[in-house]
């Protein structure tokens, strides 16, 4: 009797001690998951990972002159401590093709920007920086360390405003426009300032990023930013947008891939007031 | 060994299948690869716990282990969801 009740009592033990044992490890284990659970949830409610995605994608494209990012290449990665990252290449256009130049990785903490990286696969003329900034300093005037067979890609100041169908004068003379930038009104600000206030703004005119229509896209971008206007970064989108809107489209500059001896001519006839060098081809 | 005895032992297998499938899913949450060839895990679990709910002595796990393994493919399902509405994310 006795030793049935002991016998007993030992099973009750081990009993204990395994039901202790598969709690703890059922809260251990569970801990991941759920978290990672709710973590995906709050980004995947009201399509937020992919806002944040799709403006950095279009602010990109608005505010780069010479590099787009390729919104169809995403990578994104959620951790269990609401932490978004997303990382996407960065393309630019040469000779036609479009070639991976380097890569940008952000990363989100409940949807405040905690952290961004920019890897260029090659050295460029400046850093790659993100949105870019023009100021007044950064344009020349001559042409003296362009060789005329040298190709190069500048963001080129025309002497006037043009509409788009006017641009074919650049593309007769062998200048191909890769990016449009659109007066918004307050490029005059900028392009005077020696400060950095806003970036410029525009759409580029090959390998689109969001539809067939470059026009339509630049303005279907401009309107995300508006809706969320710090996020990730303050354009001045409303304002902008409305004097777009109230104005229409005009060119004031662009993206130009060309020779050294078409530049200078571009100068000499002064189609263009000045320029800054985006990439040089050696 | 007598019956019961057995059935407890099954019951435990049970939940260790369950735990195991919970253990896979943080797994893939970790080193976010998908692994395709653990199907059988939680369908041994389920059969396990099933044979154990036959038993008094191994009900409380065939329960246990039954709601562990749900839970978790609940969970799966509903991570799997969510990554595929966002871009770029499965």
């Amino acid at each position: 009797m006795l030793m049935d009740t002991q016998k007993m009592i030992l099973q009750a033990k081990q009993r204990a001690k395994w039901n202790t044992i598969i709690i703890l490890l059922t809260i251990i284990l569970s801990v991941t998951p759920i978290f990672y659970t709710l973590s995906v949830t709050y980004y995947a409610t009201n399509d937020r990972a992919n806002e944040a995605i799709a403006r950095t994608t279009a602010l990109y494209a608005l505010t780069d002159p010479a590099i787009k990012m390729d919104s169809t290449f995403v990578k994104t990665k959620i951790s269990p401590l609401f932490n978004l990252t997303f990382e996407a290449a960065l393309q630019e256009q040469y000779a036609g093709e479009n070639y991976t130049v380097g890569s940008y990785e952000a990363t989100y903490g409940f949807m405040q920007k905690t952290s961004e990286q920019i890897d260029m696969r090659a050295p460029t003329p400046t850093d790659e920086k993100f949105p870019k900034y023009f100021t007044n300093t950064d344009f020349q005037h001559g042409t003296k360390t362009i060789q005329p067979d040298q190709q190069v890609t500048v963001f080129a100041l025309f002497d006037k405003n043009y509409t788009v169908n006017e641009l074919d004068i650049f593309l007769r003379r062998n200048a191909l426009v890769m990016w449009n930038a659109v007066n918004t009104g307050v490029e005059k600000q900028i392009l005077t300032s020696t400060k950095e206030t806003y970036p410029l703004i525009g759409y580029p005119t090959t390998g689109v990023v969001m539809e067939r229509n470059t026009e339509s896209a630049f303005l279907k971008q401009l309107e995300l930013l508006t809706e969320l206007p710090t996020q990730p970064y303050d354009i001045g989108a409303k304002k902008r947008l409305a004097y777009v809107k109230k104005y229409g489209i005009s060119i004031y500059g662009a993206t130009l891939s060309l020779s050294g001896e078409t530049l200078n001519q571009l100068l000499d006839d002064h189609l263009i007031r000045n320029f800054v060098i985006l990439r040089e081809e050696l | 060994m007598t019956k019961s005895t057995v059935f407890f032992n099954i019951g435990l297998i049970a939940v260790g299948f369950s735990l195991l499938t919970l253990f896979l899913l943080n797994l893939m949450l970790f080193t976010h690869i998908t692994f395709n060839g653990i199907w059988y895990v939680p369908v041994l679990s389920v059969l396990f716990a099933i044979l154990a709910l036959t038993q008094k002595t191994s009900r409380k796990y065939g329960l246990y282990a039954l709601f562990l393994t749900i839970g978790t493919l609940l969970l799966f399902i509903c991570i799997v969801c969510g990554l595929l509405s966002i871009n770029g994310a499965y």
